[in-house]
C-alpha cells in the first residue's frame, strides 16, 4: 500500500491495481476451512481461486487401514451435519457389494432417521444462510427445531451429531418406545415453523433483493461441474436420487421431488436453492409421517458372519444426501480390509464451481453464493 | 405559530444559573469563572449519563435479542443478568491493548479520540427539558449534523491506519454511506426548521407546542387562549401524511448513519469480520461501541426532537381535539396488532390472565407517566427509538452496498425533495 | 438404453487398437481405455448423440500391482427429467514409473478438481491439465500419500512424528 514519494510523482497513466483479499480459512462465513484467494476491483470480483484441504484427514487411506466396519465412524465425520445419511450410503454400498439383504423394520428406520437428518442438515443450511445475509434470528429459531431432532437421536443412539449407526444389514439399536410420540409432536409443530421461517426470509423483501438473480447456474453448468442435490434441483433438472435410481424403500414412499421454477428471479439463482431446501423439509416431515404410520414389527439387522469378508470385485454406489450425491467407489480384495476407497464429496464439486461464476460479482453476492451452495469440509476435504 | 419564539428571548441554562449565583454574593461576582466551572461539571454530568445509557442499552440489547430469539440472553451475573454490564466492563478494560505492528500507530490511537469527540460534542444542544439544554445555539440542528459527520473521519482514521485490508473496505463502504444518507437526513430535518423558521433545537421543540408561552418572570405557563392540543402539534402528525414519511425517512436514513442493521455492511459480521473496528480489541474496541450506541442516541434525540415532540408529554386532556384522534388512533392500531398477533398464535386461556395483567401494568403506567418531568419524556421517546433500532436490527437482513445507495439516492432523496416541495406549498398556500 | 456391454463395442468399433477387452464384473463391468485414446474417446462419448455421457461421476485412482489405473465413473443424464440413461466406467492404467494421463478437463469441467486430487494423493500426471497441483495436501508436501509404497513422514516442520 505505501509506494515511495518518486513513484508517486512519476507521470503515469492512471491505472488502478486489483486488490487480492483472503477470505478464510478463519471467516464468520466460508462454513468451515475455506480459503478464497479473491481479486477484487474495488468492490467487484475479477476471479476467485478456492484452497481447500484445511480439513484433509486421509480418509481414503484411513480406509485401507481399518476393516469395513470399523469405517462406519469415519463415514459419520464426512459431512458432520448428515451423519446418518453417510452411514446410510456406506452400509448401502458395501451391502451391494457382499449382497446383503435388510429388513423391512430395518429399513423404515434407516428412511425415518435419514429424512430426519436431512431436516436437520437443511435447518443449518438455512439459518447459517441467513446469519451471512444479516438475520441473525432465523439462525437461532432453526437450531431451536435442530435440538428437537438432535434429542431424538440421542434418545435412539446415544449420540447427537456422529451417530455410528447404520451397520451392514440394518441398524445398530431398534428405536426407543418414546420416538413414536416425541417425533409426532416434533412433525406437528413443525409446518407452521417452516411458514414463521418463510415470513422472516423466503419472503423478506431485503433477503429476495440480496439472493434472487445472484449466483445464476444454468443446468448445464451445474452438470458440467458435478453439482447434485439440491444445487442442481434449483437449476430445473428433477434429479432426486430417490426417484430415479430408488434404494432402500423408497419406491413404496410418496413426496415430491423439489425443483427450482425461478419464481423471484432467474432460474438456478441463489433463492431457488434456497427455497429447494425448505420445500425438501416439507418433503422430509411428509416421509417420516408416511414411514410412522408404516413401520413394521421385526428384526433390525440382519446376521452377519464375526469376520465379515465381502467377495472381490468393486462397486460404486451414490445415495441421495442432504448436500447432494455421496457416492463410495470399493475396491475389494476379498480381505476384512478394501483395497481401495474412494469417497466422491458432493461438496467438493459444489466448491469447484466457485471460480467459473464468481467472475463480476460483488463480495457481498459472493457470500450469497457460497452460503446457498451449502458446503460442509468434512465432505469437501474428507 | 406561538409568537413567543419568534419575539421572546428563551432563558439558556448559562441564565438560569445566573439566577442561581444571584442569591450568593461572592459567586455572584465572578458569575463567568463559576458558570463556566458549573457548565463544565454539567456537560460532565451528560457524558456520564450518556457513557451510563450506554451500560444499559448495551445490555438491552442482549435481552431484546434473546428474547427476539427465544432465548433469555445474560441471566447469572446478578438478578436477570443486569451485573453482566460492568461485569463485561471490567473484562474489557483487562484486556491486553494490541495494536498490530504494521498500523499507523498515531491514527490508530487518535481515530478513536476523533470518533468519541465528534459523538459526544453533539449532546449539548440537545433539548433536555424546558429549562435544560446544556447550550442552546442558534445553529443547534446544523451543529448537531455537521459536528455528527466527524465521526466519520475517525472511522476512515480507523479503517486506514488498522493496516488491514478488511477494515480499509469496511471503513470505504462506511464512508459511501454515511455521506450519502446525510443528505435524507437533511432533507427531512430542512423540512421542519422550514416551518419553524429556526434552527435552534429548543425552539423546534417549543413550537411543537402552541399552548405554552413565557410569562415575565421567565417561567413556562399554559396559554389559556390557545386550546389543549397535546399530541396532534407535534411535527409527525401535521400536515398528514407528509411529515410521517418524513419522519420514516429520517428513522431510515438514521438507522444508515449510525451504522446499524438493516444497514451493518461496515461492520458486516459475515463479511468483513468487523469491519473498521477488526484490529481494535478490549477497552479501544469498548469505546468504539461507545460511540456507536452515542450516535443511535443522537440521531434517536435529533428524531425525537424534530418529529415526535421533544420533551413534551403524551397528553390527552381533552378528548374533543384533534389531539385525542392522534391518540386513540394509536390505541386502536395497537389493539388492532395485538388482535392479528392472536389470530397468528394460538394462546391457551391461562395466559389470557397474563396478558390482563401486563395491560394494567402498562395502563397503570402511562397514568404515571403524566406525572413525570419533561426530562424523562425526552429520555423515554428517544429510548423508544433506539428500541425499535434494537428490534429492526435482530429481525432484517442486510441489503448489499449498492442496494443501499439505491435505496439513499433513488428512494429516499426524491421522497425528502417531494416532501419539502409538497410541505411548503401547503404551508403557504393553505396555512 | 445401451448396456456397458453394448457400450463397450460401440467404443471398440470407433477406436479399434484402444480399447482393451470388456470385463466382465459381478457388479460395475467396466472397459478398459489405453491411455494415449482417453481425451479422444472423451470426447466422443460426451459429443455423440445417442452416448451422450454430460456427467463425470467421480475419477478414482488406484494403485494396483507395478499400475497406477483411473477410474472414470460417467453418467448419462437427461436434463428434463434428471433420469440417468445409461452409464458406463471407464479404466486407464498406466505404469508406475512414468504415470501420464491425457487430462478430459476440458471436456467436463468438473475433472479439473478430481484430476487434481488424483495427482495429489496418487501421482498420476495429467498432461494438459490447465493448472495440475496439490490441492487436499499442503503444498510443499513430498510425495503420493495414497499409494501403497508410501512412507509415512517421520517428522513434520521439525516436531518429531514417530
Amino acid at each position: 500500500m505505501s509506494q515511495s514519494i518518486n513513484q508517486v510523482l512519476e507521470f503515469s497513466p492512471l491505472k488502478t491495481d486489483g486488490m487480492t483479499i483472503n477470505m478464510g480459512p478463519q471467516h464468520p462465513s466460508t462454513h468451515g476451512v475455506l480459503r478464497l484467494i479473491v481479486t477484487t476491483d474495488g468492490e467487484f470480483i475479477e476471479s476467485v481461486e478456492p484452497v481447500v484441504g484445511y480439513l484433509h484427514r486421509c480418509k481414503e487411506k484411513i480406509g485401507e487401514n481399518v476393516t469395513y466396519a470399523q469405517f462406519m465412524p469415519y463415514t459419520d465425520r464426512l459431512d458432520y451435519l448428515a451423519g446418518m445419511n453417510n452411514n446410510w450410503a456406506w452400509a448401502m454400498a458395501v451391502e451391494k457389494l457382499a449382497g446383503i439383504k435388510v429388513p423391512e423394520r430395518a429399513e423404515y428406520i434407516r428412511v425415518i432417521m435419514g429424512e430426519l437428518n436431512r431436516i436437520a442438515s437443511h435447518l443449518v443450511a438455512i439459518g447459517t444462510y441467513g446469519l451471512d445475509l444479516g438475520a441473525w434470528s432465523p439462525l437461532v429459531y432453526a437450531f431451536n427445531e435442530r435440538e428437537k431432532i438432535m434429542d431424538l437421536f440421542e434418545k435412539t443412539c446415544g449420540a447427537r451429531l456422529t451417530y455410528n449407526y447404520y451397520r451392514f444389514g440394518g441398524v445398530s439399536k431398534d428405536l426407543p418406545d418414546e420416538f413414536r410420540e416425541e417425533c409426532g409432536k416434533l412433525l406437528a409443530g413443525f409446518d407452521s415453523f417452516l411458514d414463521e421461517i418463510d415470513t422472516l426470509l423466503s419472503e423478506n423483501y431485503i433477503f429476495i433483493k440480496r439472493t434472487a438473480n445472484v449466483g445464476v447456474f444454468s443446468a448445464k453448468l451445474a452438470l458440467d461441474y458435478g453439482l447434485t442435490g439440491p444445487n442442481l434441483r434449483a437449476s430445473g433438472v428433477p434429479r432426486d436420487l430417490r426417484r430415479v435410481a430408488p434404494y432402500s424403500i423408497y419406491d413404496r414412499l410418496q413426496f415430491d421431488v423439489i425443483v427450482g421454477h425461478g419464481t423471484k428471479g432467474i432460474l438456478g439463482d441463489c433463492w431457488d436453492r434456497y427455497d429447494c431446501r425448505i420445500k425438501e423439509m416439507r418433503q422430509s416431515a411428509r416421509i417420516v409421517r408416511q414411514c410412522l404410520k408404516d413401520l413394521p414389527e421385526g428384526e433390525i439387522k440382519t446376521k452377519l458372519p464375526a469376520v465379515f469378508r465381502p467377495p472381490k470385485g468393486h462397486v460404486f454406489f451414490a445415495a441421495e444426501n442432504p448436500k447432494g450425491e455421496l457416492g463410495f467407489y470399493i475396491v475389494s480384495d476379498g480381505s476384512t480390509k478394501p483395497a481401495r476407497l474412494h469417497i466422491r464429496g458432493p461438496s467438493f464439486h459444489s466448491v469447484s464451481i466457485l471460480p467459473a461464476v464468481s467472475h463480476g460479482v460483488m463480495i457481498a453476492d459472493l457470500v450469497a453464493i457460497l452460503g446457498s451452495i451449502d458446503i460442509v469440509l468434512g465432505e469437501v476435504d474428507r | 405559530m406561538n409568537p413567543a419564539l419568534t419575539s421572546q428571548h428563551i432563558p439558556s441554562l448559562k441564565e438560569h444559573f445566573d439566577w442561581l449565583f444571584s442569591y450568593v454574593p461572592f459567586v455572584a461576582n465572578h458569575s463567568h469563572l463559576f458558570g463556566a466551572i458549573l457548565l463544565l461539571v454539567v456537560a460532565l454530568i451528560v457524558l456520564l449519563g450518556v457513557a451510563t445509557y450506554v451500560m444499559a442499552g448495551v445490555y438491552l440489547e442482549r435481552k431484546i435479542a434473546a428474547h427476539i430469539q427465544d432465548r433469555v440472553g445474560p441471566f447469572r451475573v446478578g438478578w436477570h443478568g443486569i451485573l453482566q454490564l460492568l461485569v463485561d466492563g471490567v473484562k474489557l478494560a483487562l484486556k491486553e491493548d494490541l495494536c498490530p505492528a504494521a498500523a499507523d500507530k498515531p491514527l490508530y490511537v487518535i481515530a478513536l479520540g476523533v470518533v468519541l469527540c465528534s459523538a459526544f460534542a453533539t449532546f449539548v444542544v440537545m433539548p433536555f427539558s424546558w429549562a435544560f439544554t446544556v447550550a442552546d445555539m442558534d445553529i443547534g440542528v446544523l451543529y448537531v449534523v455537521s459536528i455528527g459527520t466527524g465521526v466519520l473521519v475517525g472511522v476512515v482514521m480507523a479503517g486506514w491506519g488498522s493496516n488491514n485490508k478488511w477494515s480499509l473496505l469496511g471503513a470505504m463502504r462506511s464512508v459511501a454511506v454515511v455521506i450519502s444518507y446525510e443528505i435524507p437526513i437533511g432533507l427531512c430535518l430542512i423540512v421542519v426548521t422550514m416551518l419553524i423558521g429556526s434552527l435552534s433545537t429548543q425552539r423546534i421543540v417549543l413550537s411543537q407546542a402552541p399552548y405554552l408561552m413565557l410569562s415575565e418572570a421567565g417561567r413556562w405557563i399554559v396559554n389559556p387562549e390557545v386550546s389543549n392540543w397535546g399530541m396532534a402539534h407535534w411535527f409527525a402528525f401535521r400536515y398528514p401524511p407528509f411529515l410521517l414519511i418524513a419522519a420514516s425517512c429520517f428513522f431510515v436514513a438514521a438507522l444508515a448513519e449510525s451504522n446499524r442493521t438493516p444497514f451493518d455492511l461496515q461492520e458486516a459480521e459475515s463479511e468483513l469480520v468487523a469491519g473498521f473496528h477488526t484490529e481494535y480489541s478490549g477497552l479501544r474496541w469498548a469505546y468504539f461501541m461507545l460511540a456507536e450506541y452515542a450516535d443511535m442516541l443522537i440521531l434517536s434525540m435529533l428524531s425525537t426532537t424534530l418529529f415526535w415532540g421533544g420533551w413534551l408529554p403524551l397528553q390527552c386532556m381533552n378528548f374533543h381535539t384533534p389531539d385525542a384522534f392522534v391518540f386513540w388512533g394509536m390505541v386502536l392500531v395497537l389493539i388492532g396488532y395485538l388482535a392479528w398477533l392472536w389470530t397468528r398464535w394460538y394462546i391457551p386461556m391461562g395466559e389470557w390472565m397474563l396478558i390482563f395483567v401486563q395491560a394494567a401494568i402498562i395502563g397503570v403506567l402511562a397514568l404515571l407517566l403524566y406525572f413525570l418531568p419533561s426530562v424523562t419524556w425526552f429520555i423515554l421517546k428517544a429510548l423508544a427509538h433506539v428500541f425499535v433500532m434494537i428490534w429492526l436490527r435482530w429481525t432484517l437482513p442486510r441489503p448489499r452496498i449498492d442496494q443501499l445507495m439505491y435505496l439513499c439516492w433513488k428512494v429516499l432523496i426524491p421522497i425528502g425533495f417531494a416532501n419539502f416541495l409538497l410541505v411548503g406549498f401547503w404551508h403557504v398556500y393553505f396555512p | 438404453m445401451p448396456s456397458p456391454k453394448e457400450i463397450h463395442d460401440r467404443l471398440k468399433s470407433q477406436f479399434p487398437g484402444f480399447i482393451l477387452d470388456f470385463v466382465e464384473e459381478r457388479i460395475d463391468p467396466y472397459t478398459q481405455v489405453k491411455p494415449e485414446a482417453l481425451a479422444r474417446v472423451a470426447a466422443f462419448i460426451k459429443n455423440d448423440s445417442e452416448l451422450a455421457f454430460n456427467y463425470l461421476v467421480s475419477i478414482s485412482s488406484l494403485d494396483e500391482q507395478g499400475t497406477l489405473n483411473a477410474v472414470y465413473h460417467l453418467q448419462s443424464v437427461d436434463l428434463q427429467t434428471g433420469r440417468t440413461r445409461h452409464g458406463v466406467i471407464l479404466k486407464v492404467c498406466v505404469p508406475v514409473e512414468n504415470p501420464v494421463i491425457p487430462s478430459v478437463a476440458h471436456i467436463w469441467p468438473t475433472a479439473d478438481w478430481q484430476e487434481r486430487e488424483c495427482y495429489d494423493l496418487m501421482g498420476i500426471r495429467f498432461s494438459g491439465h490447465p493448472d495440475l497441483k496439490r490441492i487436499l495436501t499442503e503444498e510443499g508436501w513430498v510425495g503420493h500419500p495414497l499409494r501403497k509404497d508410501y512412507v509415512f513422514p517421520t517428522e513434520y516442520r521439525g516436531i518429531d512424528l514417530t
